[in-house]
Parts: structure tokens; sequence; C-alpha cells
């Protein structure tokens, strides 16, 4: 008998085990859309604040825009000085820091790779003429 | 200079006196030969008892570290035992002929070199006293002081003090020339007259006028403006106190003079932006010279000043940077450079130009052996680039 009884109240506990588990799905649907809805809000206030306050680089020390996510040689020169040309009579030092971890501080050259930026990067630019 | 400062020195007269057998090296340390000890096997030698020599002006001063050195084997009691006042078995190098086997620690106030060296001997000495009576450091040999060939006036005893003199012996008998003898180039000749480099030419054709003063080392005296020397002459008398290897060329070096640098080992480039410039430039570099050139860029933003400061390395080696890196457009043809120019940027400008010739020469260790460092003031960091491949 001591059997029977034994297979009832197994029975019991995975039923409400089973009821439990049901709960449980419910709950985690509500959390998921309330998630997806917390998502969609950020990326639309983000959207607004990036509106109003974008991206800036300190070049020459001065807040300048900049909506790109790299930068190369000559876009950072023409940030300092925006009438520069590019030909013999000029030479032009470009160093940069503060900037994301795949380039937090370096050199921009002409021939040289671009490099990401991150918001409040720095660009030191100094224009030479070297005819 | 040597005879001077035993003449003037009353401990170096005493020990002589007593008959030590003393000698001056290096113009920085004392030693006495010939001091018996004993050895690890109980057996009486003579060895070389070694001190820093402390002096200024001609005299010597209270001795600045109590402790000194020993050459010779392990000195031992009389019973062969170590003795606690030999604290070091590091070897330190004296003069090209002599390296010291311990450091000897015996810590007092000592009064003069007399007073030390005398208490160092009688620690050694009278182990040695007691396997044989008698025994003295006190040969009475006459000592011949041997003038040192130098090129400063007198002694660089913060080498020796230091224990650094066999490093700053690495930059021995250079030619050096400066080339530009505004505020970076005067400043090189600063930290230049400091160091053992045998001759050092200042070209320049500029008069020393009252705005050069302020961004010169030192302090110009009115007076001295009113005689309106040249800059290689005023800087010539200045820093000959010190150097006696500074030559003063009062012109500017034109095309058909850069045979002068044929026989330098160096040159710093500290003139203003030129087109001879490249030439010198060109010239070093099919000579293998290697050319330190400094270069300040300064720019006024808003009501205060940014900028950088750059020292390009050029060897033979490593040479094509300098078309980019360096201007070569005569002041007054420069359109964006206002030509601000300041003491402390000169300064750093130069230190950071002698610091890289040190570097090359073995003085300093160096990691990049970079060919181009850009000092940015605005964030307070140096950029190194153009390492060698």
């Amino acid at each position: 008998m001591g059997t029977n009884n034994e297979e009832h109240r197994e029975h019991d506990l995975n039923e409400k085990i089973r009821h439990e588990k049901e709960e449980i799905r419910e709950l985690e649907d509500v959390l998921a859309h309330e998630k997806e809805e917390l998502r969609e809000l950020e990326e639309e206030r983000n959207e607004e604040h990036h509106h109003h306050h974008p991206q800036v680089l300190d070049v020459n020390t001065r807040e300048i825009e900049y909506s790109e996510n790299e930068i190369s040689f000559r876009e950072a020169v023409k940030l300092a000085f925006p009438d520069a040309v590019f030909d013999e009579r000029f030479t032009y030092t470009v160093e940069y820091s503060k900037g994301p971890e795949q380039n937090p501080k370096g050199s921009l050259t002409d021939n040289g790779k671009k490099v990401w930026v991150k918001n409040r990067m720095v660009f030191d630019v100094e224009r030479a003429d070297k005819s | 200079m040597l005879k001077e400062l035993i003449n003037h020195s009353a401990d170096l007269q005493l020990l002589l006196k007593d008959g030590y057998e003393m000698e001056i090296v290096e113009q920085g340390f004392l030693l006495i030969h010939n001091v018996p000890y004993v050895t690890p096997e109980k057996v009486v030698r003579r060895g070389t008892l070694v001190s820093n020599l402390y002096h200024s002006g001609g005299q010597t001063i209270k001795p600045q570290w109590h402790a000194a050195f020993f050459i010779g084997e392990y000195p031992s009691s009389a019973e062969g035992a170590k003795l606690n006042f030999v604290v070091s078995e590091a070897k330190t190098a004296i003069s090209e002929k002599y390296t010291a086997d311990f450091i000897l620690s015996a810590k007092a106030d000592y009064a003069d070199h007399y007073q030390k060296m005398i208490s160092y001997l009688k620690l050694l000495t009278h182990q040695a006293e007691e396997l044989e009576p008698g025994v003295t450091a006190a040969t009475y040999k006459v000592y011949e002081p041997v003038e040192a060939d130098s090129v400063f006036e007198y002694a660089d005893t913060n080498s020796t003090k230091a224990l650094i003199h066999p490093i700053t012996a690495k930059l021995k008998g250079q030619k050096v020339a400066i080339i530009g003898l505004g505020g970076t180039g005067s400043y090189i000749l600063d930290m230049l007259a400091k160091t053992p480099v045998s001759e050092i030419h200042l070209f320049d054709g500029d008069t020393f006028f009252q705005h050069n003063a302020f961004r010169a080392p030192g302090a110009a005296s009115k007076t001295k403006l009113y005689e309106r020397l040249k800059k290689t002459d005023y800087f010539q008398e200045i820093y000959a106190h010190m150097h006696k290897g500074i030559v003063s060329h009062p012109y500017e070096l034109s095309a058909d003079m850069l045979a002068e640098l044929d026989t330098m080992t160096t040159v710093f480039l500290a003139m203003d932006p030129s087109p001879v410039k490249k030439l010198i430039i060109d010239y070093l570099v099919s000579r293998k010279i290697p050319v330190f050139h400094t270069g300040i860029g300064l720019q006024d933003v808003d009501g205060a000043i940014r900028g950088q400061v750059k020292v390009t390395t050029i060897v033979h080696e490593h040479y094509a940077h300098a078309a980019s890196k360096i201007s070569f457009a005569e002041p007054d043809d420069n359109i964006y450079e206002q030509n601000i120019q300041i003491a402390d940027l000169n300064a750093l400008n130069a230190i950071l130009a002698v610091i890289r010739w040190k570097k090359m020469f073995g003085f300093y260790k160096d990691h990049d052996s970079e060919y181009f460092s850009n000092y940015v003031i605005y964030t307070n960091e140096i950029h190194n680039s153009e390492l060698p491949v």
C-alpha cells in the first residue's frame, strides 16, 4: 500500500512543478515585452540626444562637430585649418590622444591609416610653410 | 689642478705627511695603496683603500658619504673570519685602471678625508698587525700627481660623486656643432657645456639683443647688452667658465661653407627655417653625421597658446622623414607661423634633443629609438614616431 501512496505524492508534485513552469513562462513573456519597450524608448532617446548633442572632437583646443566613426590625416588637418591645401608648400603634423581603445594615442600621417574616433577625442595639428 | 687641490687641502696634506701612498684618480677618487690587510687564508697582503674625494673650489670639503671601497682579496680578521664592515662584494668602476672589489661601511660622521681614511685604514691594518706586528701602510713613497687631461675648467665631481663617471665618459671626444644660438640653441649649449665632449662649435651671425635675453639661460646684465656682442661670442665667453672646448663662429653657415662641419661627430640644428637648412641636412646625411633638429610650432588660440615641441633625429639610415617634418621657408615668407618663442619651451626642446643624443651614444637606456618626437603642450604628452623598421 505504501508504494501507491508514494506514487500519488509524486504525481501531485509533478503537477505543481508544471504549474510553476507555466507561471514563469507567462512572466517571462511579459518581461520580454517590457524589455523590448525599454529598448525602443532608449533608442528613441539616443536619437533625440544625438540630434541635440552630436559627437565633438577637440581640435587645436576647439570643439568641432564630427559625425563619422573614423578620421584620416587630411580630414583632421581640414578640421583644424579649413583652408588647408595639400601640396609641396605645406607640412602638417597631426597628433591625437584620448581616443578609443583601438587607438588611444598616436600620430596621423598622409599615407597612414584612418583611426577610430570617439566623443571628445583630442587632435593637435600644426601647419608649417616649407617652401 | 690636482697639485693646487693637494696644496690647499689640510686633510690631504696630513695623509702625505704621515707617509701614506696617496693617489687621486678621475679627479674624484682618493686612493691609498699598500694598505696591509689579512686574506681569508690568514695571510697578510697589501691592498688599496678607495674613497670618493669631495672637493669644491680648489680644496676638499667634508666627505658626503661614509662608505669606502677596497681593492684586493676579501679583507678578513686575523683568524680568517669575515669582518662586519665589509658590506658588499659589488664591483665598482673607479677608473680605467682600477675597479674596486668590495664596499666598506663603518658609519660615522667623518669631518674630513684624513679622519675617514685613517679610520678605515686602522680597521684593515689592526688585523694584519696581529699577525705581523709593526706592519704599516706608511711607505713614504713620494706621490707625483698626474694632471688629468680634462675639457673642464674644474672637475666633474657630480659624475664621480654618483659613480656614473664611466657612463659620462661615453660622451668624451665628440666634436659637436650647434647651428643657431637662439632660444633653443643656447639651452642646448647650457646642457652640452656640462658634458665631456671635446669641442662645442657655435654657429650664428646674429647679435645678442635684449629680446634674446628673455629666451636664453642665465640672466644677462644691462651692461653686457650694451656691448652688442655676437651671440656666439656672448655665449662662448660665459660657457668658457666651465668648458675649455667652446669655439665661436660668429657668422651664418652658407652653402659654400659646409665643409666646416666635416670633422663634427654630432650636429644640433636649432636655426630658423631657411633654404640653407635643407642643404645642411643633405650634406650631413651624405657625411653620415647625425643631426638633431629642434623646432617649436606655437599658435595663439583665443588668447592662450597651444603648440608642439619637436625633435627630429636624422641619420643616414633614417632621413626621408626630414622633408615632411621640417619647415625650410624663411620666417618672413611664412604666412602662418607667428614665430612665437618662449624660454621654457626652448629649454624643453633643447633638453629633449640632448636626451635623444645621449641615448644614441649609450648614456641613457633607449626603448623606441624614435627619429621624431613631439611634445603636445595641450595634453602634456610626448608622441614618438618614425621608429626604426
